[in-house]
């Protein structure tokens, strides 16, 4: 058997390779699948029963998380690193908090403003790494 | 030179280390992804010594939730709590932790003698290694994570090769083509996603999401102190635990050679062994020092026993080590087969670090140990966010400020988390992602050099023998798997 290397084409001969690997492994996990419910007697697609997330999985958090992680991207690109890393921050601990109570809003701000202010002093200016 | 700023940076890591593996939802490989950033103004003897002491401390601090609130600190520290728990419950806290945290210290120092003897030898092999072997090697390496995927072989086989696709995403090194690159993305993609932030987003950040999934709750608290009313630590407990240490030992090394095998199997491999070789297996479970024993050595010996087939032949033994590779490339060091003739000064502080971190570790655990029980009560949602702001800062100064390589961060978080919702493993993606390159390299050199021709990788005697244990893999694989499957339905039944 050959596989004649031609250079203009040759970025595409690994990647063919994987991807027609990679789709016999899904044919074999579909058929493994199969067997496998034919066996229990239970339905190949459960779109019914089926659940992504944990029951009772906290929306808040996970989402608010997700979306306050994208916040963060666009609040360092036009407010720089440490006034977004504050404001984020603070929003990760009261998002990630299960209290919301003076005393946990207080804290919040201060690990905010303390560590943003840390991690900026010992990157940015100790370590001179580049920062948004 | 191995100086004060080596062991001030061994320190640092170890403690911090600690505090990860102490912390159940954060784990020695978070820790190394996260501190990774810090090393960018180190050089690389400190930067290693940094990261081997986080390395050892994430694995050991996993011991101290697992004796006292039943919760394993890191995957690797699963087995401790068998018996290590309900020692603490009977007022033997302190002597577990004690037991614990000696052994350890053995298991690592153990591993690191087979680190010492086993990596040159089979580094001066691979150097003999024509890009068939090299190419074979990383097949075997593929096959092996298949062989020990129980009961998900054929997902972490996908796994293997998705994270070979993801690597091979950017510009193909012979021809500079781009392939499988949006047209809007050709400058931010231009080399592909960066190693950094795909492997901080899927053991970091992914974790990170699951927790808020969650709901972020906090861990159970200690009750009481870790002194109680029971027997007291004493050397004389490791009275007839020899061929115990020596066999976890051995086999925490082994399974830290095998690529793609965490600590967990280690230590469940280890543990399993222990009571089926002992005179009393119905005392495990209940509070024996031997189980004990056996999961804390395998643990800590898999530490050393991961780097051997990173420093010898490029290939990282676990989700951890793989980490390390970043740290090496940040360097501009490739480690491979000439990794010890190259740095001969690097390898030198690589085997002396790895002493010094144990030594700290147990220096740092088992003295004061009534305080480091107390970093399990430290709320997790409160380090979390400082963990993000860690994340994002080493994502974006990979390339010296690249606003793409954070996305690139979020993306692999949220990838990393629907993996672990539908059981697909991170570790065989991550080692697929970094051997992916290497995999194409070699394979496209030995069809140029045959003309096209397959039976290139046939020809070679060493060649042949990687393929004999390739097939063993695979013939391994595929009845373990069968056995696993098997079991799993019967335990169902």
């Amino acid at each position: 058997m050959k596989l004649k290397i031609i250079n203009s084409t040759s970025h595409w001969v690994m990647p063919r390779i994987v991807m027609g690997i990679l789709v016999v492994l899904l044919v074999i996990i579909g058929i493994q699948r199969l067997i496998h419910c034919r066996k229990t007697g239970t339905p190949f697609i459960q779109l019914k029963n089926y659940r992504f997330f944990r029951p009772g999985w906290d929306k808040v958090k996970l989402l608010g998380g997700i979306l306050t992680f994208v916040a963060y991207i666009y609040l360092m690109e036009f407010l720089t690193f440490l006034p977004a890393s504050i404001i984020s921050i603070f929003i990760f601990n009261v998002l990630f908090d299960n209290e919301r109570t003076k005393k946990s809003m207080i804290t919040s701000g201060v690990i905010s403003v303390g560590f943003s202010v840390f991690i900026w002093l010992i990157f940015g200016v100790l370590f001179r790494i580049t920062l948004p | 030179m191995f100086g004060i700023m080596n062991i001030l940076m061994s320190f640092l890591g170890v403690v911090i280390g600690i505090i990860f593996g102490a912390l159940p939802g954060m784990t020695a490989t978070m820790a190394i992804a996260v501190f990774l950033p810090l090393t960018y103004s180190l050089d690389l003897g400190q930067a290693l010594c940094l990261l081997l002491g986080l390395y050892v401390g994430g694995i050991s601090g996993g011991l101290v939730p697992a004796i006292l609130i039943n919760i394993p600190g890191t995957p690797s520290s699963i087995t401790t709590g068998f018996d290590g728990h309900p020692m603490a419950a009977r007022g033997e806290g302190e002597r577990a932790l004690k037991i614990g945290i000696t052994v350890s210290l053995i298991g690592g120092l153990i591993s690191l003698l087979a680190l010492f003897f086993f990596t040159p030898p089979l580094a001066k092999l691979a150097i003999k290694f024509s890009a068939v072997e090299k190419f074979l090697i990383i097949v075997f390496a593929m096959t092996v994570i298949a062989a020990l995927s129980k009961g998900s072989m054929t997902k972490g086989v996908f796994a293997g090769f998705l994270g070979v696709l993801v690597t091979l995403i950017g510009r193909f090194f012979d021809n500079q083509q781009l392939r499988m690159v949006p047209s809007f993305l050709t400058v931010e993609l231009g080399s592909g996603f960066q190693l950094l932030p795909v492997l901080i987003g899927l053991f970091a950040l992914s974790q990170i999401l699951e927790e808020a999934e969650a709901g972020m709750k906090r861990n159970p608290k200690m009750e009481g102190g870790i002194k109680g009313g029971g027997r007291k630590f004493s050397f004389s407990d490791f009275k007839g635990q020899g061929v115990n240490t020596i066999r976890s030992a051995a086999i925490g090394t082994f399974m830290g050679i095998l690529p793609g095998v965490g600590g967990s199997a280690a230590s469940l491999l280890s543990y399993s062994q222990a009571k089926n070789f002992s005179k009393h297996p119905d005392e495990f479970g209940k509070g024996c020092v031997d189980g004990l024993v056996a999961s804390e050595v395998a643990n800590n010996a898999l530490t050393g026993g991961a780097l051997i087939p990173l420093l010898s032949l490029g290939i990282p033994g676990d989700s951890t080590t793989a980490v390390l590779v970043g740290a090496f490339l940040l360097q501009g060091i490739q480690v491979g087969p000439l990794f010890i003739t190259q740095n001969p000064d690097l390898w030198r502080d690589i085997l002396l670090g790895l002493v010094v971190c144990n030594i700290i570790m147990f220096i740092v655990m088992f003295y004061p140990i009534k305080y480091i029980a107390k970093i399990i009560n430290i709320p997790k949602n409160r380090l979390y966010p400082v963990v993000i702001l860690m994340c994002v800062v080493g994502s974006y100064a990979i390339r010296n400020g690249n606003m793409f390589d954070v996305w690139t961060l979020l993306l692999f978080g949220i990838v990393g988390f629907v993996f672990s919702k539908t059981g697909i493993p991170a570790a065989p993606f991550l080692i697929g992602f970094i051997l992916g390159d290497d995999f194409e390299k070699y394979f496209i050199d030995v069809l140029k050099s045959s003309e096209g021709s397959f039976a290139a990788f046939f020809n070679r005697p060493i060649g042949n023998i990687i393929w004999v244990l390739i097939l063993i893999s695979l013939a391994y694989a595929y009845f373990d798997n069968k056995r696993t499957k098997k079991i799993e339905a019967q335990n169902k039944a």
